[in-house]
């Protein structure tokens, strides 16, 4: 009788304690829950046309220029020869655009920090200064604005580049960027996350 | 056609033949002011009075001076911006170009005009490689600082130099990004960033029309 007793105490106890043990567990260890991540997906990307610009200190009026040299569809690697430019001061001074739209369907918010070159293209790499900047028109005054930490994407949002906004810019472009031509471009994310976009040069 | 009667007599003996004349009374109002042409309305913003520009001499893509008042066409879109602005100097380029081909024939009759912002690294040369991406025909204007700071000031562009960005672009350039409709000497429309490109080729149609009219 009384082992009984104690069998039936003890059961009972335990249906006592087996709820509370259970609820103590789920709030006694977070890690069980996941952490909240960041979810990034690109689409949309495309590129402006752009023109490889070497950089030229002549040109001031009266002075003749020889259309030749400056010629680029025919031979592009063949520009250095008797170009008043290339010993001059002017770097290459190209630029171009590129502009996609990032959506961050996570939890976690996540930052856009570095864009850079694959150099994946037959056509040769593009760019090594890839920057991400910030147009703002205050007044018809356009103003450019260099973000130094990247650009946000906050969780569960969409973010636009966008001419007039938002852009990746290239620098000293190594190559003439036509409509059609596609280029090849990492993105890297706070989270780490890398994307690889393929953008379309296209004339807006 | 069979025409309700109306005279004098039966005008006021009946109720119904009033009201059929109101209603006579109003189409022939309508198409009356149908037929006077309403005045076009722009959709860029018309200057008034037109912003007097004085001449200037400055140097084109092919190092060959250009001097405004000199430029045959009827009418000119100047554009004011720098070949390192990748966003919207290139945007408004394109603009340009899509105005230019809504224009269709009309386009000969019109000059379109880039002055630069940054003539320390716009020069010519710099100039007609970034032109020819966009339209060999437009014309690329450089030169010297005071000649330009002239050019600007006449036209009311803003121009700073930026150096505070540490972009690998070196300074940047923070400058007005409109377009100026010219026409004789006198900016008449502006059109601010982002004017739809058919709306900027009709303003210049209905310019292009009036000249022809006087």
């Amino acid at each position: 009788m009384l082992r009984n007793r104690i069998k039936f105490g003890l059961l009972a106890l335990a249906a006592i304690l087996a709820p509370l043990l259970i609820a103590c567990n789920t709030e006694s260890e977070p890690t069980v829950t996941p952490e909240p991540v960041s979810a990034i997906s690109i689409s949309d990307a495309w590129a402006r046309p752009a023109a490889m610009v070497m950089g030229d200190d002549s040109a001031m009026p009266g002075m003749t220029m020889d259309d030749k040299p400056m010629d680029m569809d025919d031979k592009p690697m063949d520009m250095g020869g008797d170009m008043p430019a290339m010993g001059g001061h002017g770097p290459a001074s190209g630029t171009g655009a590129i502009y996609f739209t990032i959506e961050n369907s996570g939890d976690a918010d996540d930052m856009l920090v570095e864009v850079f070159d694959l150099m994946v293209e037959s056509a040769g790499d593009l760019s090594d200064v890839i920057e991400l900047h910030e147009t703002s028109m205050t007044d018809g005054v356009m103003k450019m604005q260099k973000l130094e930490t990247g650009i946000a994407v906050p969780a569960g949002e969409t973010v636009l580049l966008k001419p007039g906004g938002l852009h990746v810019m290239l620098m000293q472009i190594k190559r003439s960027l036509e409509p059609g031509d596609v280029v090849s471009l990492g993105l890297r994310f706070q989270s780490g996350t890398e994307e690889m976009i393929t953008a379309e040069v296209r004339q807006p | 056609m069979n025409l309700p009667q109306l005279s004098l007599s039966n005008m006021g003996s009946s109720r119904r033949n009033s009201k059929l004349l109101a209603l006579m009374i109003s189409v022939a109002i309508a198409i009356a002011f149908s037929c006077t042409e309403a005045p076009y309305e722009f959709s860029g913003a018309v200057s008034d009075p037109p912003q007097v520009i004085g001449d200037f001499v400055l140097t084109d893509q092919y190092g060959d001076a250009f001097t405004m008042s000199s430029d045959a066409n009827d009418v000119s879109i100047v554009f004011f911006g720098y070949t390192l602005c990748p966003d919207v100097c290139p945007t408004t380029l394109a603009d340009m170009i899509k105005a230019k081909r809504a224009l269709g024939e009309d386009a000969e009759r019109v000059s379109f005009i880039w002055v630069t912002v940054d003539p320390e690294r716009d020069t010519p040369g710099v100039l007609k490689q970034r032109i020819e991406v966009f339209d060999p025909e437009f014309i690329g204007l450089s030169g010297s600082r005071e000649t330009l700071t002239k050019v600007w000031d006449d036209f009311g562009i803003f121009v700073e130099r930026d150096d505070s960005q540490n972009s690998a672009a070196g300074y940047l350039v923070s400058h007005t990004a409109n377009l100026y409709l010219v026409d004789n000497m006198r900016s008449k429309v502006v059109f601010p960033f982002g004017t739809h490109s058919d709306s900027i080729a009709a303003d210049i149609k209905a310019v292009l029309n009036s000249q022809e009219e006087n």
